[in-house]
């Protein structure tokens, strides 16, 4: 064997891939020429070098991409075994889709309809004024007396008073803060009948200013 | 023909027995069974990662083409007729998504110039303690070895790159090389000789001795 021959065979050599014959004529030839030694070893120390290189491991982000590339393609092909499968899956991508789309907008969400609320809570005692339809017993929060039956003899001139009004009714004091006290004011006071101030409904005291004027016509 | 010095029955048992496994394996991997995908994953994560970045030596994108095996392994487990062993399919695929990474990373990101040239290299706790089995300077020289043996398999030609890698660090037979690589017997026995010779002239220029630092004595003046 030539020693071209020879090391066109050294790779194989190391692979064991040859004959046994060939086996047999290339150890011989090694065993007898110097520089084919050298160039087996040389191949032989280059292979395990080769041989011997670091396996790097494999990155753990890598092997976290490929659990979860891995768990995705398990749900993929298990959705296509039956239709209600994909169905299923179709319904859970969307369910999963308008979670992710509603989440950011979950807190203001609820910060705008509770403070809607709020707001609307302290509008609403406003609106309700001193209306009572159908007789029924108001319950606004406070009602002002209102007069029920002025008293017929009303003469005296113009007279601005204010009067206490007790819970049932009838005047416990009053201030006369416009106009001349006169006997048919307070005949008009004494006789005239109110209706109590109301808070929750229920009678109780209160104050009202009461306006007279009196038109004179000169002829 | 005459025969062969390998030992062929022990390794035939033991291609039957992994045949079986391997269509188990793909069996579960069908019908969705999750021990298969994490079998799956634990016996080839590791061989398919080394091979991919042994042929590109490059760490992100051995990660992207892992990826991208895998995802096609997944994909495409339906059309797997067994006429292969799954792990040749496997490295199949490997060296293809290599192949073709490798021939976009030289259409898009030839020019590109790297700001930082070294890798990023995570340390856990356990490689900050000392190892004292080993001096620094032996493990300076193996790791000037390593890398010097990692730059000239990035200088050879790809081809034979491939074959080299394939028979020395993946250890496959030559006829799973063949197919792999979809070539001859003969042609994988030329490659992987060409390879090895190109290796050992790679790294026979990178040891060259370089001249010495010539003193030159001089009289005081």
């Amino acid at each position: 064997m030539s020693c071209e021959n020879e090391q066109q065979l050294i790779s194989s050599l190391l692979d064991r891939r040859v004959t046994g014959e060939e086996w047999e004529n290339a150890v011989a030839h090694v065993a007898s020429c110097l520089t084919c030694t050298v160039a087996y070893e040389s191949m032989q120390s280059l292979r395990t070098d080769v041989r011997g290189l670091d396996r790097a491991p494999v990155p753990e982000d890598l092997q976290a991409s490929l659990r979860v590339l891995a768990s995705h393609e398990r749900v993929r092909r298990l959705s296509r075994v039956s239709m209600a499968a994909r169905t299923q899956r179709w319904m859970d991508g969307v369910h999963l889709w308008f979670e992710n789309l509603m989440r950011p907008m979950a807190l203001p969400f609820a910060g705008g309809v509770l403070s809607a609320l709020l707001l609307f809570a302290m509008w609403v005692p406003s609106m309700a004024g001193p209306r009572n339809l159908h007789g029924d017993v108001p319950v606004p929060i406070f009602t002002d007396p209102s007069l029920g039956r002025l008293n017929p003899v009303n003469e005296g001139g113009d007279v601005v008073v204010t009067l206490l009004i007790d819970e049932r009714g009838r005047v416990t004091d009053y201030q006369i803060t416009g106009g001349e006290p006169s006997p048919e004011l307070t005949n008009m006071i004494l006789f005239s009948k109110w209706t109590p101030a109301t808070l929750f409904g229920q009678p109780t005291w209160g104050t009202v200013v009461f306006h007279r004027y009196e038109i004179k016509v000169k002829g | 023909m005459a025969t062969t010095i390998l030992d062929l029955s022990g390794e035939r048992v033991a291609e039957t027995s992994a045949d079986s496994e391997d269509l188990r394996l793909v069996e579960g991997l069908r019908t969705g069974a999750e021990r298969s995908y994490e079998e799956l994953l634990s016996r080839f994560q590791q061989p398919v990662y080394t091979l991919a970045l042994r042929l590109l030596n490059d760490q992100a994108e051995a990660s992207d083409v892992v990826q991208e095996v895998f995802l096609k392994v997944f994909r495409n487990i339906g059309s797997f007729r067994g006429q292969s062993t799954l792990k040749t399919w496997i490295y199949r695929i490997t060296v293809n998504e290599a192949h073709n990474a490798r021939r976009w990373f030289f259409r898009h990101r030839g020019r590109e110039v790297e700001l930082d040239n070294e890798p990023e290299e995570t340390r856990n706790w356990k490689e900050t303690i000392p190892d004292k089995s080993r001096s620094p300077f032996d493990i300076a020289v193996d790791r000037e070895r390593q890398v010097m043996m990692e730059a000239a398999l990035e200088r050879i030609n790809p081809i034979f790159r491939e074959a080299v890698v394939l028979r020395d660090v993946t250890d496959l037979s030559y006829e799973e090389i063949a197919e792999i690589l979809g070539i001859s017997l003969g042609t994988v026995k030329s490659r992987i000789l060409r390879g090895r010779e190109a290796l050992r002239e790679e790294l026979a220029g990178s040891l060259k001795t370089r001249p010495a630092l010539r003193l030159v004595p001089k009289t005081a003046e």
